[in-house]
């Protein structure tokens, strides 16, 4: 137990520890003592070139990524507990590509929208990935949708074949596409956090913040599903709600991040499972840890986007090339002996 | 304080024009062990799902000391009457102790701690089923008989009026069998309502107070002592093939067995 504390504590500080360092490790070396300068003078932003970076560029950015990689793993989290399967992820359900897809059509509608601005910010690439994702939501929930309480499985395999559905859609846009169009569509498919200024920053918090605390209030129910519906139901938990409360609020983060920053894949797959071996399988610790974990992840991703590599990665290569290793040696270690499936 | 639930002309279709329960009435209530039995598809687990509120019935009504059941939350639901289904897979591995915590939910806040209070009774239920010594073991390292007393402690943290219990003795063999429906008369006896569903007619017999007998047709065919219900001719017609009832060389009671030969 001790040791577990300790491995908590440790954790949590290195979080801090990579959170402050998103902040100030970037492309440019930022001068601190120049940018308290400005500060201290209230030298408009303008003509304060370190504080402007500081707060316009690399704090917004920070946050940003914490916001999407916090949202991205508790909403893992809760759809491994709601579908009971260690392979869940907020992807599974299609989202991510019903997202994708609302984005490359905005990408096809630029030329014709331009012109409008009203019509322009209906069909700009955030609105409509979210739409998108929004509709393949309900889509699933439809046809998973039992009377009286919503079939897992036919949850996952109605999420899966729409993801596909979205991503023949993808490749067909990408047929369609003007081919100098394809670099920034094919760009935005690989995730960025690189924000400008707080309106993203809010958006993204508008959507995670509630979104989270909603999931963080299932925790203990979440707990009684280790032994399926039925003995949850008889500990009184309403199984119909809460599937729908999962489903509902897990692919609302879900869309919001998606269409904020892109589809980030393998963080709200590899944190959760990361974060189970330091806590055991209790929700009400493992997911506010994975929130802040996911969070770090994300924020560490970025510095290597921004430093190590390179130009300035994609983030979504970062997490996947990170991922996807990391993901392989729980796989060899038998960390999934864990789940009984 | 007697509680009781009452079933009124329940009947209950997993879908259309397939009635898998058809007016059926009975009464379970503290201090009485319970026996649903019946043929393969008779709708015994149907009937107790009904009868905990798991199940909403298509017609009928199930009361709670006279209250409608659907009138209760489903926390309040939880804290008077446990279920413990016929068979559990977790999903992870977790401890016995963890395990037996979790039956603390409906008594818990919002945010799902456990406080001092909750620990003892853990740790008094752990003591009942004698699971102490498994306490920090891993539930899925442990045998058949082991996990059906784990899981007993479980829904005994619920700190239930009513236990209702499907099947629980289906993978155990005859002395462990037979140990756990003591251990449910034993639970009676502390002025606790037991209902259990089994196929094993003679462990009904010799620990049930009562027994609910339903039929091929879905419907109660008898119910009453062992001894009024455990009848050859009542028997034939529930289970629509001739069975032989004799005494038990023990109790003295009706013992059950098919004719030699099969049916």
């Amino acid at each position: 137990m001790g040791n577990t504390r300790f491995l908590l504590l440790l954790g949590l500080v290195s979080c801090a520890v990579i959170f402050t360092c998103s902040i100030f490790i970037g492309t440019e070396t930022l001068d601190l003592g120049q940018a308290w300068r400005e500060l201290r003078h209230l030298t408009p932003l303008a003509d304060a070139p370190t504080l402007s970076i500081l707060l316009m560029q690399r704090i917004p950015r920070t946050l940003a990524a914490f916001l999407a990689g916090g949202g991205l793993a508790v909403a893992g989290c809760a759809f491994q507990a709601l579908l009971r399967n260690p392979l869940a992820t907020p992807y599974t359900l299609g989202v991510a590509s019903a997202g994708a897809l609302g984005a490359w059509v905005a990408f096809l509608l630029a030329d014709v929208t331009a012109s409008i601005p009203l019509l322009a910010l209906l069909t700009s690439k955030q609105v409509m990935a979210f739409l998108f994702a929004g509709v393949d939501v309900f889509l699933v929930y439809l046809l998973a949708a039992r009377r009286i309480h919503t079939a897992p499985a036919v949850l996952l395999l109605a999420g899966v074949t729409l993801g596909m559905l979205a991503n023949a859609g993808i490749m067909f846009s990408r047929y369609l596409a003007r081919p100098d169009r394809l670099v920034n569509m094919d760009r935005w498919l690989m995730g960025g956090v690189d924000v400008l200024g707080y309106q993203p920053v809010l958006l993204l918090a508008a959507g995670v913040i509630p979104c989270s605390v909603v999931l963080l209030l299932q925790a203990a129910r979440y707990d009684q599903f280790a032994f399926g519906t039925t003995l949850a139901a008889g500990r009184g938990v309403n199984i119909g709600r809460l599937q729908t409360t999962t489903f509902f609020v897990g692919s609302l983060i879900t869309a919001v991040i998606v269409s904020e920053v892109g589809p980030v894949g393998f963080v709200g797959l590899i944190i959760p499972h990361g974060v189970r071996l330091l806590t055991g399988p209790s929700h009400r610790l493992l997911m506010p840890l994975s929130i802040v974990a996911g969070g770090a992840f994300l924020c560490a991703c970025d510095i290597v986007a921004r430093r190590i590599l390179p130009g300035e990665t994609p983030i979504g290569i970062i997490t996947t090339m990170v991922g996807g290793p990391v993901f392989l040696y729980l796989l060899v270690r038998r960390r999934f002996s864990d789940w009984n499936v | 304080m007697m509680y009781t639930i009452a079933a009124e002309m329940l009947a209950f279709a997993y879908s259309a024009g397939q009635p898998v329960l058809n007016a059926v009435s009975t009464q379970v209530k503290t201090g009485e062990v319970t026996g649903i039995i019946g043929p393969n598809g008779a709708g015994k687990s149907t009937l107790l799902q009904l009868l905990c509120g798991l199940l909403i019935p298509e017609s009928g009504t199930v009361r709670l000391n006279d209250r409608p059941l659907d009138q209760y939350t489903d926390r309040e639901r939880a804290r008077l009457v446990a279920y413990m289904p016929q068979s559990v897979s977790p999903a992870f591995s977790l401890s016995v102790r963890e395990v037996v915590a979790l039956g603390r939910f409906p008594h818990l806040g919002p945010f799902g701690s456990l406080g001092a209070p909750d620990h003892e009774i853990v740790q008094a239920c752990l003591t009942q089923t004698e699971t102490t010594e498994l306490a920090d073991r891993d539930f899925l390292s442990l045998s058949g008989g082991e996990r059906q007393r784990v899981l007993l402690a479980s829904v005994l943290a619920q700190e239930p009026r009513l236990l209702l219990l499907d099947e629980p003795t289906s993978s155990l063999d005859l002395p462990h069998e037979a140990a756990f429906f003591q251990q449910l008369r034993t639970l009676a006896a502390q002025e606790l309502g037991i209902v259990v569903v089994t196929h094993d007619i003679n462990m009904a017999a010799q620990f049930c107070d009562r027994l609910v007998l339903l039929g091929k047709n879905h419907c109660l065919v008898k119910q009453g002592t062992p001894s009024d219900v455990l009848q050859a001719d009542v028997l034939t017609r529930a289970y629509g093939s001739p069975l032989l009832v004799g005494v038990h060389p023990q109790s003295g009671g009706p013992f059950v067995t098919a004719p030699v030969g099969g049916v």
